[in-house]
């Protein structure tokens, strides 16, 4: 819809220039697909467009199964969080000398499966298109504790360090490493940034008492982590192990 | 009955030409046409979004944005073409080509100025640096970011002035507090000051040193908030001597044109924001005497 700009503004001039707006109109036009393209903008992206064609169709490396996000835990879920937490924990190891305890993502920031078969760089920002970026927050027991009822409330996101068993009360026993949670001591969480600011309302990393920023993408470190598994074992490691485990598995929310 | 210029022309002609200042003083002016055309949040769309896509099938993208600019311009109007911010991120071209394209489609464009939007910060500040120094052609405006501690120092304006015919226009810009949007490495060591009084003292610089005939703000604060949280509605209300605030962040399709905001001094300031990802031209025309 065009407005009329005399509706809109004042417009007799008060300053001391010498013009002043007597009229016009303002419309927000749609770019709609029928509007035609301008042929030297399209052979201006052209090379642009085939170098990504070339870099998306590039071979990340290879799965032997598909690898799906799914609540409470899935294999997607594994190795994302296992990726994420072996990349933390040199990070935070030759840092701090610290060893990591947990990392954690959100299932909604997996975005896609993995096929079977030959991975390329395409899947990876497929399954990870955001550019969040990695963290290490150091947390308090009790932020813990928002942190482990969070993720059983949410129906299960992505974990590794953590095993999480869940009674039909929503009560829940969790170990970590080989250890029983404690919550009178701190520990290490790697996420992403994303998760850091609230998103997906993980309200207690707010508040760390330490946050580390790794300067290094979620995306780039799965991609790095599927590539040396690759090289390594020929195929990505399976992760199909139930970390997250609800007693009553019908009462746990899918979305 | 007679207008005072009306008046003072016919004076100064019973006068036979001897009373020549008057004249000069109120020549009937050209009148002038400037033709404003805005984007905001572009993230790195340069193609159209895909034909299948269920929200916006082939809409979008820089080849059609540019048959309508085009389209726009042709009038032969005198034209401005701003964005508001966040032209990064979004599609892979932004990951692998670290915002090379999106510059040099700016350039090809004609942009004269974007402002600063939370989502260009997002290869750090060094790598935006780099990018203005060595691409971009037109102005990054920015005054309530205080980068005098970083890479981006003497690389963004706190205003421009552009002259269009006979027309002084001043263009000053605003971001969005950067806490829990850029993260803390990204901006580290840049102040984030109050986006009113930021606003109102370069627009007072606008107004009354440089006497633009009007000013417009590219802002990145995002259209509105329920609360208290400033936006380009609440910038509009708390302050004077703006025109027009192009706007982006929040995505906002006013499918109904611009909407008009009273400000401070009871004087109405226009409010645009077109969209997201070049699927919106904003389009304003505008005569002046």
């Amino acid at each position: 819809m065009r407005v009329s700009i005399l509706f809109l503004i004042s417009v007799l001039g008060v300053s001391c220039a010498p013009y002043w707006i007597s009229g016009g109109s303002g419309v927000n036009l749609t770019i709609k697909s029928s509007v035609p393209k301008d042929s030297s903008m399209m052979a201006f992206i052209a090379p642009y467009k085939d170098s990504l064609k070339t870099f998306i169709a590039g071979i990340v490396g290879k799965t032997d199964t598909g690898y799906f996000p799914e609540r409470p835990c899935s294999n997607l879920s594994n190795l994302s969080a296992d990726l994420v937490f072996g990349f933390a924990d040199s990070c935070l190891k030759i840092q701090t000398g610290f060893s990591l305890d947990l990392a954690v993502l959100n299932m909604g920031g997996l975005r896609m499966a993995l096929p079977n078969g030959e991975i390329t760089m395409g899947n990876m920002f497929e399954v990870m298109p955001f550019e969040n970026s990695v963290v290490v927050l150091k947390l308090s027991g009790s932020s813990m504790d928002s942190l482990l009822r969070h993720i059983i409330r949410r129906g299960g996101e992505p974990v590794s360090g953590l095993k999480l068993e869940v009674d039909e009360k929503q009560q829940y026993s969790a170990w970590l490493g080989q250890r029983r949670f404690d919550s009178r001591r701190d520990y290490w969480v790697a996420t992403s940034d994303y998760l850091t600011f609230g998103g997906d309302g993980f309200a207690m990393f707010k508040n760390p008492i330490q946050i580390l920023y790794l300067k290094k993408t979620v995306r780039d470190v799965l991609i790095r982590g599927v590539q040396s598994e690759t090289q390594q074992y020929g195929v990505v490691q399976k992760r199909t192990e139930r970390r997250i485990v609800y007693a009553n598995e019908a009462g746990v929310p899918k979305k | 009955m007679p207008t005072r210029r009306e008046f003072l022309r016919n004076s100064s002609l019973l006068a036979g030409g001897l009373l020549l200042a008057p004249d000069a003083l109120f020549a009937k002016r050209e009148a002038q046409k400037l033709l404003i055309l805005h984007t905001n949040d572009f993230h790195s769309r340069l193609e159209s979004f895909p034909d299948n896509h269920p929200k916006y099938p082939g809409q979008g993208g820089i080849a059609r944005l540019k048959t309508l600019i085009d389209q726009q311009r042709s009038s032969g109007d005198f034209s401005l073409l701003l964005d508001c911010g966040d032209v990064f991120q979004g599609t892979p071209y932004f990951n692998r080509f670290g915002g090379v394209p999106e510059y040099k489609w700016m350039n090809m464009a004609g942009y004269e100025a974007t402002t600063l939007g939370n989502h260009d910060f997002d290869m750090g500040m060094e790598h935006l640096a780099d990018l203005i120094h060595n691409y971009a052609r037109f102005a990054v405006v920015n005054c309530n970011y205080d980068v005098s501690k970083t890479p981006l120092k003497g690389l963004i304006k706190p205003f421009l002035v552009v002259k269009k015919g006979k027309l002084k226009i001043g263009i000053t810009g605003v971001g969005i507090n950067p806490e829990g949007l850029i993260p803390a490495h990204l901006c580290l060591n840049m102040v984030y000051n109050d986006p009113v009084s930021s606003v109102q003292e370069q627009v007072d610089i606008l107004n009354k040193k440089m006497h633009c005939d009007t000013v417009i703000v590219l802002s990145h604060l995002g259209f509105e908030y329920p609360g208290n949280q400033i936006s380009d509605k609440k910038l509009a209300a708390d302050t004077h001597g703006i025109q027009f605030i192009l706007g982006g962040h929040t995505h906002t399709f006013l499918n109904d044109g611009p909407v008009g905001i009273e400000n401070k001094k009871g004087r109405k300031v226009v409010v645009n924001q077109a969209g997201w990802a070049g699927l919106v031209l904003g389009i304003l025309r505008l005569d002046f005497k």
